[in-house]
């Protein structure tokens, strides 16, 4: 495999083919791990945590620490897998570092230009602050049910696959995921019966850039 | 919102795998998430500062080497560089003037004995390989009992020749004395490596370095590193 992978386009090479270069100095094998699944690492880290500046954190710190560990993977899961079991490790890491949990951090000065806010159709801007409140409804979670709730319901990873990532059993994940599944029932209960309660509310402009933080997965830093 | 707290574990995972229409709509609801992209300024963030670890990447602890004592003075750089060509024009000789990989008894300190080591078998499966390929205290071949590498098999790697050998033994040996014994092309937690054992004058036992197939002055990395008995 190795003399081939050496010879071959880091974009032919899979997952684990990049890793063994990495780890054997290849300097350009981990950036295209990086651009594989970044954005995938981001919202989860994103969603679990809830704040912008807190999941840029978490994935360096996640990501760094692969980059430098890499030896240590052993090939018993899929890279990807290997991943994001240290970005959301991280990510729990700075919650459990932190006194309190807040919801979502809302930044003071980086909001979106008016004219692209005048843009939006009414759908979109429905759209966006419906994902909005899923998302604020998450970060109130306790970490380890935002995390499994996004892993399972938002990312579709698979149960045993979520339990590797989160170093638990597969029914630890299933019962996190059930007892984040009732709170967010009732936290979204009005997005899922508009009528219950007259429907999305509007989003009030002072947390526009943080909707679209969340939304387009754009950071505040 | 406090019902969830009257879930028990049972109850719980029963609810996973029969959820109700509310938490079907919740399904529903996430589903609906728009992906997310990273952040242009995250991504130059990161594609800055991950080159910069490079230097840094983390190997399994060694088992007895202090890594002070991989720091060395560059004055001794001369010393080791010419105490690994010396050797090599002792041991490396017979490897790479041999073509024939057939001659059983041609075997130099190069070998390719298969081994997949880990860092849980590396302390016994070393030893083992000294023995068997008789390699002797004096570092003489007494019977071969290993095939030594084939050069087509090396050609890509850090033991194609003495001078790329060399220039590995120099990147991860501190010590000027440093005397090489064998290297072992292998495999390491699956991935192609060379497994280095050298023996250092004066000094206790046999250090066994497990490095990539690229190691040399742009690589000095070591994968895992142990102190193992001589022979």
């Amino acid at each position: 495999m190795e003399g081939d992978a050496k010879n071959l386009p880091l974009t032919d090479l899979d997952d684990r083919a990049l890793m063994t270069l990495h780890v054997q100095g290849n300097s350009e094998a981990f950036g295209e791990l990086f651009r594989r699944h970044r954005d995938r690492l981001w919202s989860v880290a994103l969603r679990t945590l809830g704040d912008p500046e807190e999941a840029a954190d978490a994935v360096q710190d996640g990501l760094i620490s692969a980059y430098r560990n890499a030896a240590s993977y052993r090939g018993d899961a899929a890279v990807t897998t290997w991943l994001h079991r240290i970005v959301v490790n991280a990510c729990l890491d700075r919650v459990r570092r932190r006194t309190s949990r807040p919801t979502v951090a809302l930044p003071d000065d980086d909001l979106a230009p008016e004219a692209s806010r005048l843009t939006h159709t009414r759908d979109a801007m429905d759209e966006r602050e419906t994902a909005l409140e899923i998302n604020k409804a998450l970060a109130a979670l306790p970490p380890d049910q935002a995390a499994a709730v996004v892993l399972i319901d938002v990312e579709g990873w698979s149960v045993e696959e979520a339990a590797l990532i989160l170093d638990c059993p597969p029914g630890t994940v299933k019962s996190r995921c059930s007892r984040g599944r009732v709170k967010l029932a009732a936290t979204l209960g009005h997005l899922r019966n508009p009528d219950s309660d007259g429907g999305v509310r509007p989003l009030p402009d002072s947390q526009v850039s943080t909707a679209d933080s969340l939304v387009k997965g754009v950071g505040t830093r | 919102m406090s019902d969830s707290y009257l879930l028990d574990d049972r109850e719980a995972k029963a609810r996973f795998e029969a959820p109700p229409a509310s938490d079907v709509a919740v399904i529903s609801l996430l589903r609906s998430l728009p992906p997310l992209t990273m952040p242009a300024d995250l991504v130059a963030a990161l594609e800055g500062r991950l080159p910069a670890h490079t230097a840094l990447i983390e190997v399994p602890p060694a088992e007895v080497v202090d890594i002070s004592t991989r720091r060395r003075p560059r004055w001794t750089a001369p010393l080791a560089v010419a105490a690994s060509v010396a050797l090599l024009l002792t041991l490396g000789a017979v490897v790479f003037r041999s073509t024939d990989a057939t001659i059983v008894n041609a075997n130099g300190p190069i070998l390719a004995s298969g081994t997949e080591y880990t860092a849980a078998n590396l302390a016994t499966a070393v030893p083992e390989l000294l023995n068997a390929a008789g390699l002797s205290a004096t570092n003489t071949v007494s019977e071969a009992r290993i095939a030594p590498a084939d050069p087509a098999t090396i050609a890509a790697t850090f033991a194609a020749s003495p001078d790329s050998l060399g220039a590995c033994i120099d990147a991860i040996t501190d010590a000027p004395t440093a005397q090489l014994v064998t290297v072992d092309m292998a495999t390491f937690r699956g991935i192609q490596v060379g497994v280095i054992t050298t023996r250092v004058s004066g000094a206790r036992g046999l250090t066994v370095s497990v490095v990539p197939t690229d190691c040399g002055a742009n690589n000095a990395s070591i994968l895992d590193q142990i102190v193992i008995a001589d022979l």
